[in-house]
């Protein structure tokens, strides 16, 4: 079977504070309606659809799920609470119909997400069907070593070089926030907005720098020993383009060496939409290793939270909108003290 | 040493809010340039034109140097556009005096240009912060006011200094400003006004920010040995230097300062042999108040962690012992961002010949500019004298 991937949603963030603020249930039902709809366009027209749930806890039924797709759909693995992310996948590639893959991460405090010990392979596929141009599936392989779990990493690899190939705008799989109050609480609700006036990162630059900018890999040379970051193809200091081998650098406990926080005007206008939600926001350069720093916007914190000195952990968010896509890049929230709890969202 | 250029000439407009297009602008800083060559000038003989400017205020991308041979009326002129963000004046006057020093021309005009408040501020804001690094720093949301943001924090908490140091730039730049009539703000503020504004990029306030201005700016310079032709008081260039750094902050080694600065201040002082302390009146690029301060040091007339204090005691205020800033810097007088390089040598050539009125540095002799492209990705210095 030749499947490609069709579309694929991802909630990244689904808090405590989602939940409280909207409830599970609508906050569930809403992230694989807003898959749906985003993987719809895309499948033969009217054909029955199977959807595989994973993670949820208070799955939507296949007569809801029917009713947003117009179309007959059938719910399986409903009843999964947690599940294995690699069998699931497997099963995807081998399957001839066209089937929906969504995943919900159960993140409240004290709840696990899907399996952290998941380190399987298997083929990644979010919509597969057999038709077309797309995406050519491949193996899905999680890093090693493995510093993130493995929808973190599935999600990487679907941006990163090699997991897309060169798509037009607009093609590029993007992962879809759930709509509703709420659900991501640092961006405003409601599908990706467009401004115009904003800064224009071609969407394949911007993918292109999704290893670096998803996954902090960045390149070690073999040859003079050089690592770069973020990575650009070429060593830094010798310039060698055949001796990079990927370096994965910590995605948590990095260090605030600059703290500023942005509000009356001096954020750039694709922000705008932001700003006009929820107010000023933090943006921080984050030593992740001695020498290796990183400019992040920070996410569920407040001011003095990340000032000079901090600590923090980073995790997958929305940036915010362009052409009708949402643009995603790490945040930076404040590690958890010795002897807490890791903060929900363990992406 | 043996000079190779002078400046001979220079105009300025008004700087601020203005009605002006950006080639009326142009006209009064050109045709304001040509009539202070005192033994006067046939604009005829202008060998090469160079134009700064970002972007002839956002919307002609290309080609825009044309309108300066236009504006000069001499359409057959050669004229190049020099766009290092807002070191493009700073880099346009270099590029002239290397012209003139080669001996390929015997004068060269320099004109520096912006027209940035007749756009919508969406549209402005997204063409200001596009001369940073736009796929990681922008995209986590800063604008150069959130970089220099960024640089503030780390510079406070290196050296525990409080906000105060910050204040006293924009106090001291307003207090000049005043006296300068061409200046987009002319009127005096409180340090208490300057650490309540509210927080654009906290630690940085609105009044630790410079304004987005129109204006234009131009200098004519001459080869050297042809300066006296024109004029008997000409201003020589007595060394110039320049560096580049990476784009991106976070790619830097360090936040404290900015290496291009240092290394174009180097290049500069060398070729002059000028040393520090004769400079006796300095043009530093203060877009943001912590600017200043990171000048300061990084031109060598501080030590790291020093700027503050020093400002603090009042030394780089216009009758203090290294008077920064008089004309107002960019933090009063505005940046018109392509004519700001270019406003710095018009200011020094005023300021070395005595003729800047009631912002006049008593005995002003060697004058020393500081230009700096986003937020030290391209740097410029040059050091002028009195002839």
């Amino acid at each position: 079977m030749r499947g490609v991937v069709r579309a694929a949603a991802y909630l990244p963030s689904y808090t405590d504070g989602a939940v409280r603020r909207c409830g599970a249930d609508e906050d569930e039902f809403t992230l694989a309606a807003t898959v749906l709809e985003r993987a719809l366009p895309r499948l033969p027209e009217r054909s029955p659809l199977t959807v595989r749930l994973l993670g949820f806890r208070s799955p939507p039924s296949g007569a809801a799920l029917s009713a947003v797709a117009g179309r007959p759909v059938t719910v399986e693995g409903a009843g999964e609470q947690v599940g294995s992310l690699a069998a699931a996948l497997a099963s995807l590639a081998a399957s001839d119909r066209a089937e929906c893959l969504i995943v919900a991460r159960r993140l409240s405090r004290g709840e696990p997400p899907i399996d952290p010990a998941d380190r399987g392979e298997g083929s990644a596929a979010l919509v597969v069907d057999d038709g077309g141009d797309a995406i050519p599936l491949s193996t899905f392989r999680p890093t090693a070593p493995v510093r993130a779990d493995p929808l973190t990493q599935l999600w990487a690899w679907l941006g990163g070089p090699g997991g897309l190939g060169s798509v037009g705008v607009g093609d590029w799989v993007a992962p879809v926030p759930a709509r509703g109050q709420g659900a991501v609480p640092d961006l405003p609700d409601g599908p990706p907005y467009t401004v115009a006036e904003g800064a224009f990162v071609p969407a394949p630059r911007y993918q292109e720098s999704l290893r670096s900018r998803w996954r902090f890999l960045a390149d070690r040379c073999q040859a003079c020993g050089e690592r770069t970051f973020p990575s650009r193809g070429r060593c830094g200091r010798c310039g060698r383009t055949d001796a990079l081998r990927d370096e994965p650098l910590p995605l948590d406990g990095a260090k605030v060496v600059a703290s500023t926080w942005i509000g009356q005007g001096g954020q750039p206008t694709e922000f705008d939409p932001q700003v006009e939600a929820t107010g000023p926001y933090g943006v921080v350069l984050a030593e992740l290793e001695p020498g290796v720093r990183v400019t992040l916007p920070v996410a569920d914190a407040e001011r003095e939270q990340v000032s000079v000195g901090a600590r923090v952990d980073t995790r997958l968010r929305r940036l915010y909108a362009i052409e009708g896509a949402w643009r995603y890049g790490r945040k930076a929230v404040p590690a958890p003290r010795r002897g807490e709890p890791p903060a929900p969202d363990g992406t | 040493m043996v000079h190779r250029a002078a400046i001979v000439g220079a105009g300025h407009s008004r700087f601020g809010v203005l009605p002006e297009g950006p080639r009326a602008l142009l006209r009064t800083a050109v045709d304001g340039a040509l009539a202070t060559v005192d033994k006067g000038l046939d604009r005829g003989t202008i060998g090469r034109g160079y134009l700064a400017t970002i972007g002839f205020g956002g919307w002609q991308i290309g080609n825009a140097s044309a309108v300066l041979a236009e504006e000069l009326r001499t359409p057959g002129l050669a004229t190049v556009r020099v766009e290092n963000a807002c070191a493009s004046g700073g880099f346009a006057l270099q590029e002239a005096v290397h012209a003139v020093a080669s001996g390929d021309v015997e004068l060269a005009l320099v004109a520096g240009l912006e027209k940035m408040t007749d756009v919508s501020s969406p549209r402005r804001r997204y063409w200001l912060g596009v001369s940073g690094d736009t796929e990681w720093e922008r995209q986590a949301g800063l604008t150069f006011a959130g970089v220099y943001g960024l640089l503030a924090s780390a510079y406070l908490a290196r050296y525990r200094l409080a906000p105060e140091a910050l204040a006293e730039v924009a106090v001291k730049n307003h207090a000049n400003g005043a006296l300068n009539p061409n200046a987009h703000f002319q009127k005096p503020i409180r340090r208490e006004q300057a650490l309540s504004s509210p927080k654009v990029a906290d630690p940085l306030g609105l009044y630790d920010c410079c304004p987005v201005s129109d204006g234009a700016a131009a200098v004519v310079v001459a080869a050297a040995d042809r300066a006296r032709t024109y004029t008997d008081t000409p201003v020589y260039v007595e060394g110039v230097g320049a560096a580049s750094d990476r784009l991106a902050v976070q790619e830097r080694a360090e936040l404290l300062g900015f290496p291009a600065t240092r290394r174009a201040a180097e290049a500069a002082f060398r070729a002059s042999g000028v040393r520090r302390e004769e400079v006796s009146v300095v043009e530093a690029h203060d877009c943001f108040t912590i600017a200043e301060l990171l000048a300061l040091e990084d031109l060598g007339f501080s030590e790291p962690g020093g700027a503050g204090p020093l400002t603090l005691d009042g030394a780089t205020r216009r009758d203090g012992r290294l008077p920064v800033n008089p004309d107002g810097g960019l933090k009063a007088k505005g940046h018109p961002i392509g004519a700001t390089g270019v406003s710095q040598a018009y200011e020094l050539f005023l300021q070395l010949r005595g003729q800047a009125g009631a912002r006049q540095v008593a005995g002003a002799r060697v004058g020393l500019a500081h230009n700096v492209g986003g937020a030290g990705a391209t740097a410029a210095v040059a050091v002028l004298a009195a002839g």
